[in-house]
C-alpha cells in the first residue's frame, strides 16, 4: 500500500510530467500531419504548374500569305460558301513558306513545310477571307497556329536546345555535294565535350537496362517446361538486349577516345545553321564536321550556330529535318512565341495548337447555373421546412436518414439516374447541360439540405423565442430572422456543394457530355461539354502536346474552384453577424 | 366553465387591489374577483412526453401590478409563465390541459390565435435577445408585423414612446442606426422590454429578466418594472428572493410542479401558510 504514504499533491506531481508529454506528442503529431498535408498540396500544385508549364506559351507563324486567286477561289466567283469550300488555304500558307525556302522541293523539307500548318488552323485565316472576298488575290500578314510538335520542340520540350557560338570556321563543299565545317583552333571541343557527355548518359543508362534485361533473360531460358508466353517474353527481351547490346558496343569506347565521333540517329543530335539552311552532324571531332544536309541553303554560309538538342532523333516525333526548319523560322522571325491565348479563346480540337477550353468553360457555366437554380432553392426550401416546421415523427425521421444517405450515394449512380429517367423516358437531349444541370443538382441536393440544415440549427432558439415573443407568426419569426443569421452558412454550404458539382465527371459520362464539342454551347440544350470532362477527354490523348495542355486545363479548373470558395469565404466574412 | 363557476370568490363589491387567500385542496392559492382578474388559470397541467412538468395550477392574476413566480429550479414557474403566451407551443413534445384565461377568454381555444395572444402578451427572456439589427428595427419590428404604423413619422414614435417606457431612450437616441446587440446587457434588456411595450400589451411576462445582469443593471430594470406596473400586468420569475419582495405586489411559490402558495408579497414573506414557503424563502430549503 504505497498509495497510502503518498500524499495526493504528491501523486498528482507525479503524474504532471506525463500528462504535459502526452500534450506534447498530441501536438508533435498534429503539427506533422499538418505539413505532411502541405508538402502533399505544394507537391500537386508543383507538378501540375510544370506539367502545364510548356503550353503557357504558343508558337505563331507570322507569315505574309499571297492570297493567289486561282488557289483560293478556283472558280472565281467571290463567293463566300465557294470560297470556305474550295479554297486551298494549305496550299497557299505552304507556298508562302516555300519562298523562304526555295530549295524546299529538292532537299524533301517540302513535305514537313505542309505538315507545319494544319488544316484545322488554316480555318481562321478561311474563315477571315471568306468574310472579306476583296483580299483575294492580295498578300496579307496571317498570324498561324504553329505545329504542336514544332512548338513543343522550340520550347525544349523534346529535350533542351543548347547553342553554341564557334567563330572562325571555314565551310567547304565536298565533292558529294555535303558541307564540312573545319574550325582551326578546334573549336568543336566544347560541342563534342557536351554530346560525349550526352552520350555517356545515355550509355550508363542503357548498360544497366542490359544488365538487366540479361540477368531477366537468363532466369528465363533456364526455366524449364516454358509456357508459350514465356517464349514470347524471351524472344522480346532477344531483341531488346541485341539493340542495347550493339549500343553499348558502339559507344562503349566513345567516352574515352580521343578519335572522330561517329553519331547515327539514337544518339543526341547536333544541328548546324547556317545561310538560311541546316545540317546535322554525322562525324565530328574537335577541328572538323562532316554533315547531312537537312535543308539546302540559299544565302552564303555565314554566322554559323550549332545547336546540341538533348534527345536522339529516333526519340522523338519530330525529325531532325523538320526540327531544324522550326529553329530557322524561330531565328529568321517567321516564328514568335506569345503567351498562350489560343488555350482560352478557342474550343475543343484535334490539333492541340488549335485546343481551348472556351466551350468547356461556357458548357461548365450553364451546367452550374441550372444546378445553382435548382439545387439552392429547391434544397434551402427542404431544410428550412424540416428544420422549422416539420413535426418530429417517424416520417421525418426516415426522410432524414434518406437525405444522409443520398449525399453518400456515388455520383455515377446519379448519371444512370439521368440517363434512364431524363434521357430515356423524357427524351431530353443528350449531352445538354439541362440535363447535366439537373442530375448535378440531384446528386448536390442532399449536401445543401444537410449544410442548410446545419446553419438553421446553428442560429440560437433565443432568436427564435424573441421574433415568437413580439408576436410575429413561425414564417415571419422564419424569414425575417433566423434564415437571415443562417443564410452565410447556407452560401457558404452551397457554393462548396456548387464548386464540388463544378467538378464532377462521372455522371456526366453517362449523359453524353463526354464529347467532342467544337462549337461553343449557346443554349441550355446544346450540346457541351465541361471542364473536368475536357479534362478527362485530354488526358486520354496521344501527342504530348496534350500532357500540357490538359495539365493547363487543370488549372483553369483550380482557378474556378478557388474563385468559387474565394466567394464563399467572402459572403460568409460580409454577412456573418454576431449574436 | 364548471370550474370556475364552483370556486368561491371574493367579494366582488369590495375591487381592491389585494388578493384574498382561500384555500382549495390543492393548496393555498390567490383567488380572486371577476373585475380585477386578468389572468386566470385553473387546473393547469403541462406534460414533456411523458413527464408531467406541472400538476393542477390554479392561480388569478390581477391587473396592473407585479406577480412573482418563485421557487428553486425546475419546479415549473417558467413553463407555467410559457403558458401564458403558449410559447409552449413550439415545443413539441409540450401538451397543456386546463385552461387560461385572459380577460375571461381561454388562450388554448380555437378562437383565439397565437399571434394575437403575443402581441396582447410581451415576453422578456432571461438572456436578452435583441435581434442583430439597429435599436430602431428592434423596437420597430413588432408594430410593423402587426400593421400598428404605417409612416416613418409613426414608427418614430412608436419607437421613441417605447424607448421612453423602457428608460432606454436617452441613452440611445442618438445611436438608434447602431445593432442593438451592441449595447451592454442591461441596456439590451430595457430595449427588449421597449421592443415589447412597443406593440402595446396588456401582459408582460418576464422570465428571470435580471439572472444575467450586474446590480446596477438589475437595478435599473426593477425600477422600470415598478414604472411599468401602472399600465401593464406583469408577472416575473425570479430565483431572487430579494427581487420578489421588491418589486412585486402578490408571489406565488411552486413546488416541484405543484403550485405551494401564493398571496400578497408581503403575506408571503411575514406569514407563509406552508411549512415548505417558509424553509424555501427562509433559506432553509434543501
Amino acid at each position: 500500500m504505497t498509495d497510502k504514504t503518498l500524499s495526493s499533491k504528491e501523486i498528482i506531481q507525479s503524474r504532471l510530467k506525463g500528462r504535459y508529454n502526452a500534450e506534447m506528442r498530441f501536438k508533435a503529431f498534429g503539427i506533422g500531419m499538418v505539413i505532411v498535408a502541405i508538402i502533399a498540396c505544394l507537391v500537386l500544385l508543383v507538378s501540375i504548374f510544370i506539367q502545364a508549364s510548356p503550353s503557357f506559351t504558343e508558337s505563331r507563324l507570322k507569315i505574309d500569305v499571297n492570297l493567289d486567286a486561282a488557289k483560293i477561289d478556283p472558280l472565281g466567283q467571290r463567293q463566300i460558301a465557294d470560297i470556305r469550300a474550295q479554297g486551298d488555304f494549305n496550299g497557299v500558307i505552304v507556298d508562302s513558306l516555300v519562298k523562304h525556302f526555295p530549295n524546299a522541293e529538292n532537299d524533301g523539307s517540302i513535305d514537313d513545310l505542309m505538315e507545319m500548318v494544319a488544316n484545322i488552323a488554316a480555318n481562321p485565316l478561311a474563315i477571315y477571307v471568306s468574310k472579306h472576298p476583296d483580299l483575294v488575290g492580295k498578300t496579307i500578314k496571317a498570324d498561324l497556329a504553329l505545329n504542336d510538335d514544332v512548338d513543343m520542340f522550340l520550347k525544349g520540350g523534346f529535350g533542351k536546345l543548347e547553342r553554341t557560338n564557334v567563330s572562325n570556321i571555314t565551310v567547304n563543299q565536298l565533292p558529294d555535294g555535303s558541307y564540312q565545317f573545319t574550325s582551326s583552333q578546334e573549336g568543336f571541343g566544347g560541342v563534342k565535350t557536351q554530346i560525349v557527355g550526352l552520350i555517356s548518359q545515355t550509355f550508363a543508362q542503357k548498360k544497366n537496362l542490359l544488365a538487366i534485361k540479361q540477368a531477366k533473360l537468363k532466369t528465363l531460358q533456364e526455366a524449364k517446361d516454358k509456357t508459350p508466353e514465356q517464349n514470347v517474353e524471351i524472344s522480346q527481351i532477344e531483341g531488346e538486349t541485341s539493340e542495347l547490346e550493339s549500343f553499348v558496343n558502339n559507344f562503349g569506347a566513345v567516352t574515352s577516345s580521343n578519335s572522330d565521333l561517329s553519331l547515327s540517329d539514337n544518339v543526341p543530335s547536333v544541328l548546324i545553321l547556317g545561310g538560311n539552311g541546316a545540317f546535322k552532324a554525322t562525324n565530328l571531332n574537335e577541328g572538323k564536321i562532316d554533315t547531312r544536309t537537312l535543308v539546302a541553303p540559299n544565302a552564303p554560309i555565314k554566322d554559323i550556330k550549332i545547336v546540341v538538342v538533348n534527345s536522339a532523333e529516333d526519340t522523338r516525333p519530330l525529325g531532325d529535318r523538320a526540327a531544324s526548319l522550326g529553329l530557322l523560322m524561330k531565328d529568321s522571325g517567321l516564328v514568335k512565341i506569345r503567351p498562350n491565348i489560343t488555350l482560352l479563346t478557342r474550343s475543343d480540337s484535334n490539333d492541340p495548337e488549335m485546343s481551348g477550353v472556351l466551350s468547356a468553360i461556357i458548357g461548365s457555366l450553364f451546367t452550374l447555373l441550372v444546378t445553382f437554380v435548382i439545387a439552392v432553392p429547391v434544397g434551402v426550401m427542404a431544410a428550412i421546412y424540416l428544420e422549422e416546421f416539420a413535426p418530429k415523427n417517424w416520417l421525418t425521421d426516415l426522410i432524414e436518414v434518406n437525405i444522409n444517405n443520398l449525399a453518400a450515394v456515388p455520383s455515377i449512380v446519379f448519371g444512370l439516374l439521368g440517363f434512364s429517367v431524363f434521357l430515356h423516358f423524357f427524351q431530353m437531349p443528350r449531352s445538354a447541360p439541362v440535363v447535366g444541370g439537373i442530375v448535378l443538382s440531384l446528386m448536390s441536393l442532399p449536401v445543401v439540405i444537410i449544410a442548410s440544415r446545419a446553419a438553421l440549427k446553428a442560429v440560437p432558439p433565443s432568436i427564435r423565442e424573441a421574433a415568437l415573443g413580439v408576436g410575429a407568426s413561425k414564417v415571419q419569426a422564419v424569414f425575417h430572422h433566423v434564415l437571415p443569421l443562417a443564410m452565410p452558412g447556407i452560401m457558404t454550404g452551397s457554393i462548396l456543394a456548387m464548386a464540388h458539382a463544378l467538378g464532377e465527371t462521372a455522371p456526366l459520362l453517362m449523359i453524353g457530355m463526354v464529347a467532342f464539342i467544337a462549337d461553343i454551347p449557346k443554349s441550355l440544350s446544346d450540346a457541351a461539354t465541361v471542364l473536368p470532362v475536357e479534362v478527362f477527354m485530354w488526358a486520354g490523348r496521344p501527342e504530348r502536346a496534350w500532357d500540357a495542355r490538359t495539365s493547363s486545363a487543370i488549372i483553369v479548373l483550380l482557378i474556378f474552384m478557388l474563385i468559387m470558395n474565394a466567394v464563399a469565404i467572402f459572403l460568409r466574412r460580409k454577412f456573418e453577424r454576431r449574436w | 366553465m364548471s370550474v370556475i363557476e364552483t370556486q368561491t370568490i371574493v367579494n366582488s363589491q369590495e375591487k381592491k387591489l389585494v388578493a384574498e387567500i382561500i384555500s382549495n385542496p390543492n393548496g393555498t392559492n390567490m383567488m380572486l374577483d371577476d373585475e380585477i382578474t386578468k389572468v386566470r388559470a385553473r387546473g393547469v397541467d403541462v406534460f414533456y412526453g411523458a413527464k408531467q412538468a406541472l400538476f393542477d395550477v390554479n392561480i388569478d392574476i390581477p391587473k396592473k401590478s407585479v406577480t412573482a413566480f418563485i421557487g428553486p429550479s425546475g419546479c415549473g414557474k417558467s413553463t407555467f409563465l410559457r403558458c401564458i403566451n403558449r410559447m409552449n407551443d413550439t415545443i413539441d413534445t409540450c401538451r397543456v390541459s386546463g385552461s387560461i384565461l385572459i380577460d375571461q377568454l381561454d388562450v388554448n381555444s380555437k378562437s383565439v390565435d397565437p399571434v394575437m395572444l403575443r402581441a396582447n402578451v410581451g415576453m422578456v427572456f432571461q438572456k436578452p435577445n435583441p435581434f442583430p439589427k439597429s435599436i430602431f428595427e428592434n423596437v420597430a419590428y413588432g408594430p410593423k408585423i402587426h400593421g400598428l404604423a404605417h409612416k416613418k413619422s409613426e414608427y418614430e414614435e412608436i419607437v421613441e414612446t417605447s424607448l421612453r417606457k423602457a428608460g432606454l431612450w436617452e441613452e440611445v437616441k442618438d445611436r438608434l442606426d447602431s445593432p442593438g446587440t451592441g449595447l451592454s446587457g442591461g441596456q439590451q434588456q430595457r430595449l427588449v422590454i421597449a421592443r415589447a411595450i412597443a406593440v402595446n400589451p396588456e401582459i408582460i411576462l418576464m422570465d428571470e429578466p435580471c439572472s444575467a445582469l450586474d446590480p446596477i443593471a438589475t437595478a435599473k430594470i426593477e425600477e422600470l418594472i415598478d414604472e411599468l406596473r401602472t399600465n401593464y400586468c406583469i408577472i416575473i420569475v425570479t430565483h431572487s428572493m430579494s427581487q420578489a419582495a421588491r418589486v412585486s405586489q402578490q408571489t406565488a411559490f411552486f413546488h416541484m410542479g405543484k403550485l405551494v402558495e401564493a398571496g400578497p408579497t408581503e403575506t408571503m414573506f411575514t406569514n407563509p401558510k406552508d411549512t415548505r414557503t417558509q424553509d424555501y424563502i427562509t433559506g432553509r430549503f434543501g
